[in-house]
């Protein structure tokens, strides 16, 4: 498992993927720190662009996660894509049965290249929980927010669960990726499924069908990104994000192991 | 080793076989390939040679049948694989990596000390350009990159499918004399390949198979022995062929005309008894060849196929001897 998370690496480490996703993460978590600054307002408001958070909650321990959270669904479709490519591109350009011939233990392979891919994207939200924390003292400063709370112990435990939940959602991400990816055999097909399940179809469904957004995995992995919402505590959307993954799990690790590999 | 000493065995199968639904790919393969020499696989496309390197190295499950790797069992392929490099098809890597980058990713996974790469990356001449992307790589080196792939983990066994598709006479060349150079250090090669005249230059095993079925399993020089070495005595004047006709067919020779020439199925010391007989008929013989039947030739009426054979009988029979 060592040797497959090892070998995975050297591919994640190549300069377009590892430099190019860590700069779109960053810059998306700041980007969405800033809009959710920018637009907080003495109440909450609810908008075409979605909720908007008032000053007051952004002044709380939790206030400087605030916009990391919120960029959760974008670094999920991140993660999603990069994971199911990661994994499709085996199929498409033929490499995994030179893989395989070299770790026949397809189990051990799969948990191995799991676990690089997933630590790649903890990396990355790593460094988004770092960028978005910045811009969000930097944030703060300009709009007159007081940030006292947020060094407090309370605030820094608020920010390293923020971290938590969203590397775990992250990951809940890259793991529907990788066995969309396996079941797919295509970069594009599973990428352009996924993306087109958890952007329009779910947030349609949750929208128009409130009692549904408790059920869709995209929204249980928003919501553990949070720490819970509103509508899903967190320890439901834990639990249903959990059984959702181990069905994807199931699936994709039966059908690595079993199908051939006949590309 | 002779090959009829009962050597001991780098692949054997029992009945193997791969089917998809009605369709059967690979039908009761008994594989026996001994360990040391080079064996040519062979067979015409759509034969089930892919399915069966592919079952062979554990990428596809067999339907029925069993199977041994050097001494380990077919379907534990973690037993065997350390000691087994294996080109399948084309050669497939990452276009972004380097040639060298992509070995790593493979050296990586199977545990192979790094040392191990370059030792590859040299022996098939691609050192030079270990770290230009695979990308931009010509057909040639691409496959060059394969092979060194294949023998990264320092194998006991290396399994090539069509290994010098690509390359050029050069290149097919040298990679003729580092197969050899690996069977002289001990390890057992099973390639399949279109060109038949590589597997006759470096193959002293072959099986052949169609319709995932085999038909030769063996010494080379066995397969070629099974069809009869055809004789073409041609006279000096177009009038004695009638004349020598029936010399031969007083020799037992079953003939035909072809050219001013007659051809029959015969070999050298019936070749030496017409040679002596049309002499003492006072016929002179311009030319009495013994011809051989290419390994093409025996492949093709092994396997059924028509493509590319010659029009006339002894066309493309290759030359053995001449008389006369």
């Amino acid at each position: 498992m060592a040797n497959a998370f090892a070998s995975e690496w050297i591919k994640l480490r190549r300069r377009s993927l590892f430099y190019g996703s860590y700069v779109a993460i960053l810059a998306v978590a700041c980007l969405v720190t800033v809009l959710t600054f920018g637009t907080a307002g003495g109440t909450a408001a609810t908008g075409p662009g979605g909720a908007s958070a008032p000053l007051s909650q952004l002044a709380q321990s939790g206030g400087s996660v605030n916009g990391l959270e919120g960029s959760l669904t974008i670094l999920g479709v991140i993660a999603f894509a990069i994971a199911a490519s990661q994994m499709a591109m085996e199929y498409g350009q033929g490499t995994l049965r030179n893989l395989l011939v070299r770790q026949p233990r397809r189990i051990l392979f799969l948990v191995g290249k799991f676990l690089a891919v997933s630590t790649f994207m903890i990396g990355a939200v790593a460094l988004a929980t770092v960028g978005s924390v910045v811009m969000a003292f930097v944030m703060a400063h300009d709009r007159g927010i007081p940030t006292d709370e947020w060094t407090m112990l309370s605030g820094l435990r608020a920010m390293g669960t923020g971290f938590i939940d969203v590397a775990l959602a992250t990951v809940g991400f890259a793991l529907l990726g990788m066995t969309l990816g396996i079941v797919m055999r295509s970069s594009v097909a599973a990428v352009a499924i996924g993306i087109a399940y958890l952007l329009p179809v779910e947030q349609i469904l949750a929208s128009t069908v409130t009692s549904t957004a408790g059920y869709l995995p995209g929204q249980l992995l928003s919501a553990v990104a949070q720490g819970g919402t509103s509508t899903i505590g967190y320890a439901h959307s834990l639990v249903g994000t959990l059984l959702y993954l181990a069905v994807a799990a199931g699936i994709g690790i039966a059908l690595f192991v079993r199908r051939d590999v006949a590309s | 080793m002779p090959l009829d000493a009962a050597p001991p065995l780098a692949i054997s199968t029992s009945g193997l076989t791969k089917s998809y639904g009605t369709r059967t790919a690979v039908s009761e393969l008994n594989l026996a390939i001994p360990r040391g020499v080079i064996s040519g696989f062979v067979g015409p496309n759509g034969a089930g040679k892919t399915t069966t390197i592919r079952m062979l190295l554990g990428l596809i499950a067999p339907t029925a049948g069993s199977g041994e790797v050097l001494g380990a069992d077919l379907g534990q392929p973690q037993h065997f694989l350390h000691r087994v490099g294996a080109i399948i098809e084309s050669p497939a890597f990452y276009p972004a990596l380097s040639g060298k980058r992509n070995l790593e990713v493979l050296a990586r996974l199977g545990g192979i000390p790094h040392v191990n790469i370059d030792r590859a990356l040299r022996r098939v001449g691609l050192a030079d350009r270990a770290s230009d992307p695979f990308r931009s790589y010509s057909l040639g080196m691409k496959q060059r990159l394969g092979i060194a792939a294949a023998l990264l983990p320092n194998p006991d066994l290396l399994i090539l499918h069509e290994p010098t598709n690509g390359l050029d006479p050069a290149g097919i060349a040298e990679m003729r004399v580092l197969f050899r150079s690996l069977a002289d250090d001990g390890i057992t090669i099973f390639v399949s390949s279109h060109l038949l005249s590589e597997i006759a230059q470096i193959c002293k095993h072959l099986v052949v198979i169609s319709s995932g079925r085999m038909v030769f399993q063996g010494h080379i020089g066995d397969l070629m022995n099974r069809t009869q070495p055809l004789l073409r005595a041609t006279p000096e004047l177009l009038g004695q062929l009638g004349p020598l006709e029936r010399l031969a067919t007083g020799l037992g020779m079953v003939t035909q005309r072809e050219h001013g020439s007659l051809v029959g199925q015969g070999d050298s010391r019936l070749a030496a008894l017409l040679f002596r007989a049309a002499a003492q008929a006072d016929i002179t013989l311009i030319q009495l060849d013994v011809l051989r039947p290419s390994l093409e030739d025996t492949f093709l009426a092994l396997t059924g196929g028509t493509a590319g054979r010659p029009t006339s009988v002894a066309g493309a029979w290759a030359l053995e001897g001449t008389h006369g």
